[in-house]
């Protein structure tokens, strides 16, 4: 339809990619525990992980419509990774735009080729959601940064070679935006140490506590300019979002065609439930959300590539593209009766995930709120 | 290289219809054209040269033939039919020799046969056209490029047959001789920039004579339901071995 002839052969090759390491091959990986390796590596062969990155550092120079469709593409086929949205989606997306030319050469090739993975630091269990009053601070000393304090809920730091984390290198005043700053840290570093934090989350990803004691990093670690953090955050986070609502679209496609099947099959009181108007309009109403939320989306996308301040749409897809998906997961759920629970049915897996989205990357009361204030222009929400 | 319906997709037929309903089918690279472009491919990396996709069909294969680039042809010829002309394999593969015939060749690959008609002549028949020997059904191919032969393994039933040919040669791929590549982004972003020649059919000057036309199309009859036993396992049993023998009759 509105796809481009590269847009099309990127989904084709997601699909073929997803054939060979299907939703059964990433299930049997994350209930063992283990990163889904072989799919990883397929991706990053088949170029997908420097699909945003810019041709001079090795990349396709595609932008996050395109990141966005294979996000979709792959959680359409029960195979998300939040590795590829905390790394390619977000963490190279800032580095791509605010790092200078000499941590481009040295990172970005590298990361294209997948040899250099990402993951991101912003979360702190005291701070929240209210990213202004973390606590990690980076301080210079000659030619070093010091970095201390510690990160939650990182996903996949046990798989990545690098943390993108955002420390404080001025203290907190409530008048200044100013004062948050960025640093690439390589996670081999003496003083980081990495704590599992055991989640009820079906994923191919770990999450862990990152503390930093006293890291050294190099002036050249710091991106950009020292205390513009919170300027260069937003050309991450919304492709975060953007990239997250593209995943649970995906999911809530995955959901409905397994529930559609389902239902088609299903003989209960001599029809299939299929037929019957209690099970068909409200799996036609979950579908008719999703679908309205990735076209929101592709818009979404399309502001961002455009250089358009993408604020708004990303957190009205976010919002929509999540409450269409946890709809979509309920009637999964309710039409597969008792076996919704099972696991062999696998389910509840993916509600799990999709009922994440809901609570992170950002809460769904900030996201209304940004929507109340930016969007509507009511006073700031309490 | 032919464009296939994905063997997923669901077929449809209109009443008295010849040709199967196209609209809303998934097209896909024919499987066993992409061994051959694999095996093109891999030859190409080893001793250089050229790999020119050639495809026939509407303009839909197009998608196709940029798939075909994406994974690393350098070019293609692509045969543009139109739904009014009947074809049938001698004619397809007449084109498809007249359009080596044009671009040169050391080595013709192809499919063992399309999943959609399943005729398995095409490749057959382009050697034919063109004076060439054929092997098919080829799990394993190797080139002498010094003596210009091919040493080819054919699969038959429980053996393997081990052949030799002079080159040029029709080759016809069967599952096994190689795992296809995914085409890669940059590849994808390649393929745009690659060259693809469109002949039209008409051009060719073939007369559209076909030697075998479609009578009529009909979908296989819908399998009767499966009989379920339940009950005692011994009267289940006894019942089983009943049915076996008086209504299968295979025991």
């Amino acid at each position: 339809m509105w796809l481009t002839e590269e847009q099309s052969a990127i989904l084709a090759l997601i699909d073929q990619i997803a054939a060979r390491y299907p939703r059964r091959y990433w299930l049997q990986k994350a209930r063992a525990g283990e990163f889904p390796e072989e799919l990883w590596q397929a991706l990053a062969q088949a170029g997908i992980l420097g699909l945003a990155i810019p041709e001079q550092y090795g990349g396709s120079g595609l932008g996050l419509q395109e990141m966005a469709l294979v996000q979709e593409r792959l959680a359409e086929h029960g195979i998300p990774l939040l590795l590829l949205v905390v790394g390619p989606g977000l963490s190279l997306m800032i580095l791509a735009k605010h790092a200078s030319e000499s941590m481009k050469a040295q990172v970005l090739p590298a990361a294209s080729r997948g040899e250099r993975v990402f993951c991101f630091g912003i979360t702190e269990a005291a701070a929240g959601s209210n990213t202004w009053r973390i606590a990690t601070t980076a301080e210079r000393q000659g030619r070093e940064w010091v970095i201390t304090g510690t990160k939650h809920f990182i996903s996949g730091a046990d798989r990545a070679d690098d943390l993108l984390v955002v420390a404080r290198t001025r203290p907190y005043a409530a008048d200044s935006r100013e004062g948050l700053s960025l640093f690439v840290v390589n996670l081999k570093s003496p003083g980081v140490r990495l704590t599992w934090e055991p989640m009820h989350l079906t994923a191919a990803e770990h999450q862990f506590q990152v503390t930093l004691d006293h890291v050294r990093v190099p002036d050249e670690a710091l991106v950009g300019e020292e205390g513009a953090g919170a300027r260069y955050l937003f050309d991450g986070l919304n492709p975060e979002r953007i990239n997250v609502a593209a995943l649970a679209v995906g999911l809530g496609r995955h959901l409905l065609n397994r529930a559609v099947s389902y239902a088609k099959e299903r003989v209960v009181f001599d029809a299939p439930i299929g037929a019957r108007q209690g099970i068909q309009h409200p799996l036609a109403e979950a579908k008719i959300h999703v679908e309205l939320a990735a076209a929101m989306n592709r818009y979404a996308a399309m502001a961002y590539d455009q250089q358009e301040d993408a604020g708004a749409w990303a957190n009205m897809a976010k919002v929509g593209a999540v409450d269409a998906a946890l709809e979509a997961a309920d009637i999964a759920i309710q039409v597969h009766g008792g076996n919704a629970f099972s696991e062999a049915y696998d389910l509840l897996s993916l509600w799990e995930l999709v009922r994440l989205f809901k609570t992170a990357p950002v809460a769904r009361e900030l996201a209304l709120n940004y929507v109340g204030e930016h969007v509507l222009g009511l006073p700031k929400a309490l | 290289m032919k464009q296939v319906p994905d063997t997923a997709t669901l077929i449809r037929l209109q009443p008295g219809a010849k040709q199967i309903e196209t609209q809303g089918i998934k097209w896909v690279i024919n499987p066993y054209d992409e061994f051959a472009l694999e095996e093109g491919l891999r030859l190409k990396e080893r001793w250089g040269g050229e790999v020119v996709l050639v495809a026939l069909g509407p303009a839909r294969v197009e998608e196709a033939i940029r798939q075909g680039l994406a994974m690393g042809a350098d070019r293609a010829v692509h045969v543009l039919t139109n739904d009014a002309v009947e074809l049938d394999v001698w004619l397809v593969a007449q084109a498809l020799a007249r359009v080596c015939r044009e671009e040169g060749y050391d080595l013709i690959l192809t499919g063992k046969q399309a999943v959609d008609d399943d005729q398995a002549q095409v490749g057959p028949l382009v050697a034919v056209a063109l004076g060439l020997p054929q092997v098919t059904v080829v799990v394993q191919l190797a080139i002498d490029a010094e003596s210009r032969r091919l040493r080819a393994e054919r699969e038959l039933e429980g053996a393997i047959e081990v052949v030799e040919a002079p080159l040029p040669a029709v080759v016809t791929a069967q599952r096994g001789l190689n795992e296809p590549r995914y085409p890669t982004l940059p590849n994808i972003m390649k393929a745009k920039r690659k060259e693809v020649r469109t002949v039209a059919w008409e051009s060719l000057g073939l007369e559209a004579a076909p030697l075998v036309r479609i009578e009529s199309l009909s979908l296989p009859p819908a399998r009767p339901a499966a009989k379920i036993l339940t009950g005692d396992p011994e009267e289940a049993a006894r019942e089983l071995a009943r049915l076996l023998r008086e209504e299968a009759h295979v025991i």
